[in-house]
């Protein structure tokens, strides 16, 4: 089939971008390293001591973040709107960014040890607790919309729900910033820009296995997503157990965009954005395909949003935030108005 | 699965309805009915009387407050999610946006109680999916978007999808509605078809009434008071069980002609029509269609007529010769025209007008 093969083509394409961003995130930074040498780096051959430990310590493990950062948010957002049949779904929009903050913010804020301390202090059992806060509070957040989406079936007003939830968390989060104190809020609005280079290569495999949960939750419901994107009874028509898929689904959202925003912060942005491109470039709807092509288009914004962060030089970066929109908006609106010149639906 | 040698759809004193906050809001009870293999049922009933309630109820995606189902001989509540899909296939009321899926990938979703969890499609499974779309003839579309079908197209797909199901029971809610005339009267033809040449049970619920009376075996009729019937589609329509169910202030069931009529103040003008070709039935749908009342040679009881129409020949197609007044007195027209015998029939109508008053 000529639709299958021309997946597969985008498919490899987007991972060969994906891996000549991340082979660019390894070589710029504010240290100039030759290409050849960060390879050598890589694979453990006798090279520049410094050289080696800016590539694998700090290089390595930012780039490695940004790329399963870039996936997860986007097969989260991916999956949020499938599951709430809306576009405009997304861990930002129904406020579970909001959610995760404040079981962050509970963590820095309100822990008993000094805020300075306690990201470093804790270490690797701060970030697994950090993550599991953080986790926990965007499931709170999507169980609490899930419960009220039943009430309200009517999609808008499911958003202005999420709003009203993300301003209910946002709250708590500056009330507990309000009683923080100094030092403690300092670091918790250092982890609200959003980086992801604060991630130590002792604490990788903790967002890399929850990610991999999360996705592997996902992928092992491609079949029911693709039921549920026609309807709740449509779905149950087909033999599907539609409440406990749809609990496994918004699991599944809840780790991934929990994990991500406990370790990187509020990254906005992918999350809506990163599955509309995944549409419209595969012109599917088939989750077995739009999984994998959401998540490698999260992954080419978020590493070339981070290779970005480099672009004024002499040592300072920029914050991923910002980047992120500034780089993927354009793209997404070409997508947009690409496929609205040739006549198609808005899908 | 093939349906054995029972009913493939039973149910015995069903009382359907909903629950809210714990307490039964009952809609209509003492429902018992029978589907077998090869029966086209009809389900009628004006808005608001349970149809789409019972189907969802007796396919088990809703509970029933009183009573039971039975699906190929088994209790349709106790049966898994995934049994009750073999069984019975649903195509309910609801938009929804389809993406980019393809008429096959729409069609395909048929084959989910049949394949992994990854839902790789075996050739055993195109090959149902191709079928299923040769048989509600949509063949060539397979590759088209779903999305761009017309809402007949779309109608005719989502029954493949079921087909595709495979299963004993196929339960459409209301799938004439939002089509055109012509595609209402296909999908009417397809259900006989389907019931007929693939030995499927089909549970159709409609508000059109008058198709479900030409085509379907049986009838199932709720009426305004929530109350159940069945029967041939004949008999409910003599018993004047139709006419209970669905008469209004304005509309009447006629059961001399099997179609609705308004109601009338006093009798309206009678035109006799004679003629059987294609002159003639359209000058009769002129005459209903004015309001007057239409009356054949020969048909008993009739009284006299106010008018005659007599269908013949002219130079350059039919004539229409309308004859008024009184048999020996009166005047003949002829008219080349429709428009013009219209015409004429309103002036009949505007004369007969005061005397009905009087």
């Amino acid at each position: 089939m000529s639709a299958r093969r021309g997946a597969a083509w985008r498919l490899t394409a987007l991972a060969v971008l994906a891996a000549a961003l991340f082979a660019a995130d390894l070589a710029l930074g504010s240290v100039r390293i030759p290409l050849g040498d960060v390879l050598r780096a890589l694979s453990g051959a006798a090279t520049d001591k410094v050289w080696s430990s800016i590539v694998l310590v700090f290089r390595l493990p930012k780039a490695l973040t940004a790329l399963a950062a870039g996936a997860a948010l986007a097969v989260s957002g991916l999956i949020l709107q499938t599951v709430f049949r809306n576009h405009l779904a997304g861990p930002d929009s129904l406020g579970v960014g909001a959610g995760a903050s404040v079981g962050v913010a509970l963590v820095v804020l309100a822990s008993g040890g000094p805020g300075s301390a306690l990201l470093s202090g804790l270490g690797l059992a701060g970030y697994g607790l950090l993550s599991l806060a953080s986790s926990a509070g965007a499931a709170l957040v999507l169980v609490l919309i899930l419960v009220l989406s039943r009430r309200f079936q009517d999609a808008v007003t499911l958003l202005i729900v999420g709003l009203l939830v993300g301003y209910l968390a946002g709250s708590m989060v500056s009330l507990l910033v309000y009683f923080g104190s100094p030092q403690k809020v300092q670091v918790f609005l250092g982890w609200t820009y959003g980086s992801f280079a604060s991630v130590t290569r002792r604490e990788l495999p903790v967002l890399f296995g929850s990610i991999g949960l999360g996705l592997a939750l996902t992928m092992g419901s491609s079949k029911a997503l693709n039921a549920l994107l026609l309807g709740e009874s449509f779905a149950e028509g087909l033999g599907i157990r539609v409440r406990s898929a749809r609990a496994r689904i918004l699991a599944a959202a809840a780790i991934l965009a929990g994990a991500v925003t406990a370790f990187c912060g509020p990254v906005a942005f992918l999350g809506i954005a990163a599955p509309q491109a995944a549409r419209r470039i595969f012109r599917s709807s088939d989750h077995a395909l739009l999984i994998p092509a959401s998540a490698l288009v999260g992954s080419v914004f978020a590493l070339a949003a981070d290779v970005a962060t480099q672009a004024p030089g002499g040592g300072s970066v920029l914050p991923v935030n910002p980047l992120l929109a500034l780089i993927g908006a354009p793209i997404i609106l070409g997508l947009f108005l690409r496929s609205s010149r040739s006549g198609e639906a808005q899908a | 699965m093939s349906p054995g040698p029972g009913p493939v759809l039973a149910a015995e004193s069903l009382a359907i309805g909903w629950k809210r906050r714990g307490e039964a809001v009952p809609l209509s009870s003492g429902i018992s009915l029978e589907l077998r293999g090869g029966e086209f049922a009809a389900l009628v009933g004006p808005n608001g009387s349970g149809k789409s309630t019972l189907l969802r109820s007796l396919v088990g995606a809703q509970e029933a407050l009183a009573g039971s189902v039975a699906l190929c001989g088994d209790p349709v509540r106790r049966l898994s999610v995934e049994e009750r899909a073999r069984r019975a296939a649903c195509v309910f009321t609801g938009r929804f946006d389809s993406g980019w899926f393809t008429v096959f990938e729409i069609v395909a979703f048929g084959r989910y109680p049949f394949t992994d969890a990854r839902n790789r499609l075996s050739e055993r499974d195109r090959a149902a999916v191709g079928t299923a779309l040769e048989s509600v003839g949509l063949g060539r579309f397979a590759a088209r978007r779903f999305a761009e079908l017309s809402d007949g197209e779309r109608q005719k797909a989502l029954i493949a999808r079921a087909l595709a199901q495979d299963c004993p029971l196929l339960v459409l809610d209301e799938p004439t509605a939002f089509l055109d005339a012509p595609a209402r009267i296909e999908i009417f033809h397809l259900a006989r078809r389907l019931s007929r040449e693939e030995g499927k049970a089909i549970a159709l619920s409609t508000h059109d009434l008058d198709l479900a009376l030409r085509y379907a075996d049986v009838l199932w009729l709720i009426d305004r008071e929530h109350r159940f019937e069945r029967g041939a589609p004949e008999s409910l329509a003599m018993g004047g069980a139709l006419g209970r169910a669905f008469d209004g202030p304005e509309i009447r069931f006629d059961p001399a002609t099997g179609s609705f009529r308004p109601v009338d103040e006093g009798e309206p003008p009678m035109v006799l029509l004679e003629g059987e070709d294609e002159a003639a039935v359209w000058a009769g749908r002129l005459v209903e269609r004015l309001g007057l009342s239409l009356a054949r040679p020969g048909a008993q009881g009739a009284r006299t007529p106010d008018a005659i129409v007599r269908v013949g020949r002219g130079s350059r197609g039919p004539v229409w010769v309308l004859r008024t007044g009184h048999a020996e007195d009166g005047d003949e027209v002829a008219f080349e025209r429709l428009e013009e015998l219209a015409d004429a029939l309103r002036r009949i109508t505007r004369r007969a007008a005061p005397e009905a008053r009087a």
